[in-house]
């Protein structure tokens, strides 16, 4: 449980996943507006990821595949994983399909590894080398996880040219800086 | 503190690794006569005028500023820069080169002859080198995963040595910018490979059933060498340059580099099969904290503390501001010195 205070780990639970239910339920609502105060065998809703597992793992649901994961954006990381906006789809993308795949559809482990390797290279070409201004196109199509990435390897080149380049090589305390009051 | 890194994270910033670059020992040629100085990371002198010593190049620059002495230095950049683009592999050069060739630069620009030839020279080097970094760091991860592949103990030693064999002879300061970045991509790596792995192990459970035992050490001791990985083989090739010999003194004095270095590499083995998993990092850090390292025109122990981590860092910058402090007085006994020596 190292990551149980983790504020990302949290918010990848949040995600929203479809589940079948597999028993009838009493007293659960999932829709506000029916009348009956029941879930029947086999509707269909969808419930943050948290709650399903749960569920699931008392085999009340079965877990389908989300959006993110569909036929659709699989053709589209196979076509060319760098340029698929992950973002827009799921901001947790790896960790949640991490967490996911023992659940409901295995063949996820490969996709994600898949797509890492891809997205991985054209990370780390893009962030030692272009300006900040130039990839901030880039940016907006990367995951959390992938955003992270590039801020450290931005962050220590940025570090590294600031030192190069010189600057003050002695800093002023603050305090020094004040002027004194004029001695009536 | 300036130029002190960020304390929450395990890094360190381009200024600390600067300040590490100081210890090295470099050639002076003072023009003063001055007794030997004894500092807290060891004794330097005396000084002859015109006679080269040996000192670290903190204490070089300091003599440097009040014109006391002249650096004896490096050439052959142009050399070096051909080799650099000739092979694939990294050429040896000084392990901190870069914050080095800044700091005399800085400093000492009228003892290097053609100045401005040299330094662009370096800037090529350093362009060269990160650009291998940065093909080095495309490619490792189809290495590293395959060896990551089977969780059997012993990959993991093939791991690290495979790591440490791609990035033999990276300096301080190329380590230090690609720190960052290697180790969350490695964990990344490491973290869908694995999943991929446990969906493949359950599907064969059926067939044979088969007891992962001590993955979460596994696990755990892969994390602690992907959380370093370059650092560490840098550190690893780095320290068994040196002659290194194990706590119980068995390392021959004055043997080979290569005996050495098998070695040390057995000393990972035997630490390895004693106390598996995390035990095993462990047993990393204190062969290289017990055994004793130096370098082989050293002389013997007691040796320079060297820094280790956050903690023996700021060790050291205690150590080495108390020196400083040492200097200064000792600067200012010297110039009464100096002017009655002009008088001699």
């Amino acid at each position: 449980m190292s990551n149980y205070y983790d504020i990302d780990d949290i918010l990848t639970e949040e995600e929203f996943v479809p589940v079948v239910y597999q028993k009838a339920i009493n007293g659960v609502k999932i829709d506000e507006s029916t009348e009956k105060g029941y879930v029947e065998q086999g509707s269909k809703t969808e419930l943050p990821f948290w709650l399903a597992r749960e569920l699931h793992m008392r085999q009340a649901v079965s877990i389908s595949v989300p959006a993110c994961f569909n036929q659709k954006t699989r053709l589209e990381i196979q076509a060319d994983a760098a340029c698929v906006d992950l973002r827009s789809r799921c901001q947790y993308f790896y960790e949640f399909g991490c967490k996911l795949a023992p659940l409901c559809d295995k063949t996820i482990g490969l996709l994600l590894s898949y797509a890492f390797r891809i997205r991985y290279k054209e990370v780390l070409h893009k962030a030692h080398s272009t300006a900040f201004a130039a990839a901030s196109k880039f940016l907006t199509l990367l995951t959390k996880e992938e955003t992270y990435l590039y801020e450290a390897a931005q962050s220590s080149m940025a570090a590294f040219k600031k030192w190069r380049t010189g600057g003050p090589r002695l800093q002023r305390a603050s305090i020094l800086g004040r002027k004194r009051k004029p001695a009536e | 503190m300036a130029g002190q890194s960020d304390s929450m994270m395990s890094l360190f910033s381009p200024e600390e690794i600067e300040f590490m670059a100081e210890d090295e020992l470099v050639e002076i040629v003072p023009n003063l006569r001055m007794d030997s100085l004894n500092f807290l990371c060891g004794d330097y002198g005396p000084f002859y005028p015109q006679l080269a010593a040996q000192v670290p190049l903190w204490l070089a620059l300091a003599l440097k500023k009040r014109g006391n002495a002249q650096l004896g230095l490096l050439n052959g950049c142009q050399l070096v820069l051909e080799a650099e683009r000739d092979f694939h592999a990294f050429q040896p050069l000084p392990f901190h080169y870069v914050e080095i060739s800044r700091l005399i630069f800085d400093h000492a620009r009228e003892d290097i002859p053609d100045m401005y030839m040299v330094r662009s020279l370096i800037e090529d080097i350093r362009d060269v080198r990160f650009h291998k970094v940065e093909t080095n760091l495309e490619k490792f991860t189809a290495s590293t995963v395959t060896a990551q592949g089977d969780t059997d103990n012993r990959d993991i030693l093939v791991y690290l040595l495979a790591l440490a064999n791609v990035w033999k002879n990276m300096s301080a300061m190329e380590v230090n910018i690609i720190r960052a970045f290697s180790g969350r991509a490695l964990q990344a790596f490491y973290k869908h490979d694995n999943e991929q792995q446990t969906s493949d192990t359950d599907r064969t459970l059926d067939k044979q059933p088969q007891i992962p035992t001590d993955r979460p050490k596994i696990e755990k001791c892969i994390s602690a060498v992907v959380n370093d990985g370059p650092a560490v083989s840098a550190m690893l090739i780095k320290h068994t340059n040196y002659k290194l010999y194990d706590g119980q003194g068995r390392g021959p004095p004055g043997c080979p580099t290569s005996t050495n270095r098998a070695y040390l590499l057995k000393s990972i083995q035997l630490a390895w099969n004693q106390n598996l998993g995390p035990g095993m990092w462990m047993g990393i850090e204190s062969i290289l904290n017990n055994s004793v390292i130096r370098s082989p025109d050293q002389p013997p122990p007691p040796p320079p503390p060297r820094a280790r981590g956050k903690q023996g860092f700021q060790r050291c910058s205690r150590v080495k501001a108390e020196d400083q402090e040492l200097v200064e007085k000792r600067g200012l006994r010297n110039d009464r010195d100096l002017s009655s020596a002009k008088h001699y």
